[in-house]
Formats: C-alpha cells, sequence, structure tokens
C-alpha cells in the first residue's frame, strides 16, 4: 500500500442498527458529532457507539392505505436527540398522533417491523 | 470574478412528446428523443449543431448516453445530473453557465419516461434506501402526506386547501389542449376520493403517464436572431438531504433559498410575476411554495389558494397547463414547468393565456422536498 489506508468500518450503519434493535435499543454507527442523525451514517474519526433514547414525541405522521391493509408511519424525534421513520402502532388518525410521546414496542406483533412505536399512557412516564 | 448571468441565456425551442401514453413498446428513450427533435425543429436548429446535452429520467440509468446515441450526436458538453424532479431546471442552470463559460453553444435538455406504458406502479431506477425499507414506506406519497400533515399542525391548514389545489389545477387543464384530465372534478370529490396516505386521497395525487419534453438553450447573443426567445432572468438550485428524517424542518423547504437566490439575481420580487408553475406532485406542494418563494407569508399558503385562488381568474396564476395534477406526470415533472413558462411568455394561448404576460417563475422539487431549483424567466423586454 502506498500513501493513504482505506478506511474500512467493522458494521455497516445498517448492520450496527439492525443489531440494537434485536436487543430492543437504538444504535447508531460511529460518526463524529452530531451524531444523532438519521439515517445513521459513517465517520472518519471517533468510535464511539452511540445508544440513543428508545423514547420520544410524534413530529408527523400519515396513515397510509393499501390493497394490503393500513398502516401508520411517523417521523420521531427521539427525547435526546435524533429524529426517525418508524411504524406507529394502534393509531389511525395523524393528526391526533402528532405530539404523542411513544416508545420502541418491546414486543413485536404478527408481521410488525422491528421499528415500531407505540404511544406511552397518559401519566405512565 | 463574478459576472451576473442575468439574461445571458435563452430558450428558443420546446417540445413535447408522448402524452399521455407512447406506443406499447416504446422506451423511455424513444419518448425522450421524440421531444427533443420537436424542440429542435421548434428552434429551427439542426441535431449535428447541439454541442452541450442535458438528459435526465428515472427508468434510465444513463439517459445521456441514449439521448446522444439516439440522435447520432458527440457533444463536447454531457451533463446527467439526477436530483430527482428538478434536474432539468439544475440542468438549466448548469446549462447557461456551460455556454457562458464557452463549454457549449447549442444546449439541449430532455426528459423521457413511459412511467403508465411501462404498466410498473412506480418505474424508478432508485437505490434502495435501507432505512426505509421494512416500514411498509410507499415512496414519495408518504413524505409528502407527512409534510402536509405538518403544515395543518403548525398553520391549521385545512383538507379543503389541498384539495382546492387539485380544483384549481383541474380547470386550468380543462382549457388546456392535449391535458390528460379534463373532466368536472369538486373539492367535494377530491375530499371523497379513495385515501391514499393522510390527508392526501388519490385526487390529491398526481397523474401517471408516459411522456417526454425538451429545451432548446443558447446564448442571448445567438436567441436576438430568433424567434420568441425567452430569457432565463434568475436561477438557482440547492440540494438538502436525500430521506425524509433527514428533511431538517418539514414546513420549510429549499425553495426559499432557491427563490430568494433567483429573485436577486432576477432582479424581481413574486408580485413582479406573472405567472407561477409550481411542481405539484402533490396537493401541499404549491402551497408550501407560494409560502417559500415570498407569494405569501409562511403559514397563509391554505388561505392564499382558498376560493379559487390559483385557479382561473384568481389571485396568482398558478399550474396554467393543470401541472402534474391535471396535464401529465411521467414520474418526474419538472421540464414542463419550464415548457409552461415559455409558453405563457410567447402568448396565444387562447382560453388559458395569462394576458400580457411577460415574466414567468418555474420551481420544482426532487425527491422527498430535498433539492430545488428556481428559474424566473422573461420576454425580451425584461432583460
Amino acid at each position: 500500500m502506498s500513501g493513504i489506508t482505506p478506511l474500512t468500518p467493522p458494521l455497516s450503519p445498517l448492520a450496527q442498527f439492525e443489531a440494537g434493535l434485536t436487543h430492543g435499543g437504538i444504535t447508531i454507527a460511529p460518526e463524529a458529532p452530531p451524531a444523532r442523525r438519521f439515517p445513521p451514517r459513517l465517520g472518519a474519526g471517533s468510535d464511539t457507539q452511540h445508544a440513543l433514547a428508545t423514547t420520544g414525541t410524534v413530529y408527523s405522521a400519515t396513515h397510509v392505505s393499501t390493497r394490503a391493509g393500513s398502516h401508520m408511519l411517523a417521523l420521531i424525534d427521539l427525547t435526546d436527540g435524533g429524529r426517525l421513520l418508524a411504524r406507529l402502532r394502534g393509531e389511525t388518525d395523524a393528526s391526533a398522533a402528532i405530539g404523542a410521546q411513544v416508545a420502541l414496542a418491546t414486543d413485536r406483533q404478527d408481521d410488525e417491523p422491528a421499528l415500531t412505536f407505540t404511544r406511552i399512557a397518559e401519566g405512565a412516564r | 470574478m463574478r459576472t451576473s448571468l442575468r439574461g445571458s441565456a435563452a430558450i428558443v425551442g420546446i417540445g413535447l412528446a408522448g402524452i399521455p401514453a407512447m406506443p406499447p413498446g416504446s422506451t423511455p428513450v424513444d419518448c425522450m428523443a421524440l421531444a427533443a427533435l420537436a424542440a429542435l425543429m421548434d428552434a429551427g436548429i439542426a441535431p449535428e449543431e447541439v454541442d452541450g446535452v442535458f438528459a435526465s429520467g428515472l427508468q434510465m440509468l444513463m439517459p445521456a448516453l441514449g439521448l446522444c446515441e439516439y440522435l447520432g450526436l458527440a457533444p463536447r458538453h454531457v451533463d446527467g445530473t439526477q436530483v430527482g424532479g428538478c434536474a432539468p431546471l439544475v440542468q438549466l442552470n448548469h446549462a447557461r453557465q456551460a455556454i457562458a463559460s464557452g463549454t457549449c453553444e447549442v444546449a439541449l435538455i430532455a426528459y423521457g419516461s413511459t412511467q403508465r406504458s411501462s404498466g410498473a406502479a412506480f418505474a424508478s431506477l432508485s437505490e434502495p434506501l435501507v432505512f426505509e425499507q421494512g416500514l411498509g414506506w410507499p415512496g414519495p406519497v408518504a413524505a409528502y402526506a407527512m409534510i402536509a400533515q405538518r403544515h395543518m399542525h403548525d398553520f391549521g391548514t385545512r383538507r379543503e386547501d389541498f384539495a382546492e389545489v387539485a380544483v384549481a389545477a383541474r380547470e386550468w387543464a380543462r382549457l388546456t389542449p392535449g391535458a390528460t384530465a379534463q373532466g368536472p372534478l369538486t373539492i367535494e370529490d377530491v375530499l371523497a376520493a379513495r385515501p391514499i396516505a393522510s390527508p392526501f386521497g388519490l385526487r390529491d395525487c398526481c397523474l401517471v403517464t408516459d411522456g417526454g419534453g425538451a429545451l432548446v438553450v443558447v446564448s442571448a447573443e445567438r436567441a436576438k436572431y430568433m424567434k420568441a426567445p425567452v430569457y432565463v432572468l434568475g436561477s438557482a438550485e440547492i440540494a438538502t438531504h436525500r430521506s425524509i428524517a433527514a428533511m431538517p424542518d418539514l414546513v420549510h423547504t429549499g425553495a426559499a433559498i432557491t427563490g430568494a437566490r433567483a429573485f436577486t439575481e432576477a432582479g424581481l420580487s413574486p408580485p413582479d410575476i406573472d405567472v407561477a408553475q409550481l411542481y405539484d406532485a402533490f396537493t401541499v406542494n404549491p402551497i408550501v411554495f407560494l409560502e417559500d418563494l415570498g407569494f405569501c407569508a409562511k403559514g397563509e399558503g391554505g388561505p392564499f389558494v382558498r376560493d379559487g385562488g390559483i385557479a382561473p381568474g384568481g389571485r396568482l396564476a398558478v399550474n396554467t397547463n393543470g401541472g402534474g395534477l391535471s396535464f401529465c406526470h411521467p414520474g418526474m415533472y419538472g421540464v414542463f414547468t419550464l415548457i409552461e413558462s415559455v409558453l405563457q411568455l410567447r402568448g396565444g394561448l387562447g382560453a388559458r393565456q395569462v394576458a400580457g404576460a411577460k415574466t414567468a417563475l418555474a420551481h420544482a422539487p426532487g425527491g422527498f422536498m430535498a433539492s430545488h431549483a428556481t428559474a424566473i424567466l422573461g420576454t425580451p423586454e425584461t432583460l
């Protein structure tokens, strides 16, 4: 090799994110600050792994209707920063969902994606 | 040293093809090349004079190569910029820079699609967005729906306001020969349409058609001796994100930046604009663009379009061919905002003609409101 060393990460951002979800967490790949960005991306410096909050607030949402059924998608602002796209369980009214306090679902129902949030019951936080 | 490009280039040829559908078996290149030939014929310029090729499409990985082969061109300037629906506006900006710097003299900008006849729900070569896969993400409609939903939350915009945009587009389309959708459409029809992604129903979403569009651009010096040149008075482009999760703020878009830059360059402000073509893939788009481009204050887009505000006879003539909602929408609509602007400035459009139009604004986004380009065009007397 001459001159420079190729940068090769041990784990892709997607693999790290998916590994986190299997343990009920949201982790994103190493990245120079500000690091709480989605989609997660690689940085050239730090190798710190970031575990993010699994609670947040719905920033916006849409109820998607298809021939196969319907579901809610939402952009969620995580409690300690970071906005991600996720499935939102148990909601059909997007207007009412905006502003809701939600948490990453700890149980997986039917064929739900792993990245599914549910509303936190009033007063439960 | 930087000199202004205001008025340095002009659109001297325009062409359309394949609306609403190409014959079976046609390729996107067939459609694009046909539009390109029509534009060259309109300009009175022979294909062999083209020395700058700018091409885009959703179904072609290398659209510029396809177009060069088809027309037998070997240009010295090639541009296949792919930033979504505004690509042809971005390429217009690049073309005038290339003409000013001397790297080409005759720029051909072309787009083509067989979105309808290909039979696919949404034919695209887009790379997979891995963090959106598996969530049941239906693509652009969900992104724009979330923008609309947040606009309603922040500003009290109503579903009826979005419906106004669809109805206004249809009223313009009914005045436009060859527009794809010309049947009557009411606010009630839009509200009662099959739900797609809240708050949008089917009539809040653009058509799915084939179609191609092309422009020929030359220097102002050359355009002076040609019929009905339309000058580029101001132009700007920007790219801000790729995924909807990375959009900094759903209700403030890059249009605010490209609009301000284009207006500054043109030496104009929104009240100076006679006609506007605002890419309407979904009904929320013109509402957000009217705000971000400065035609009204942020949050006032809903009231602006209310009561026929952008319909024929309204406050501002917007999408005067019926737009992506009713004229055509072959995957990416950007090029058609420019073509309708040129047509309005040439005049003589009959019922949909904006009387005495001297200035036009075309604006298009790309991806999930991720890229933006604004072009302000004018007749010779605006130079």
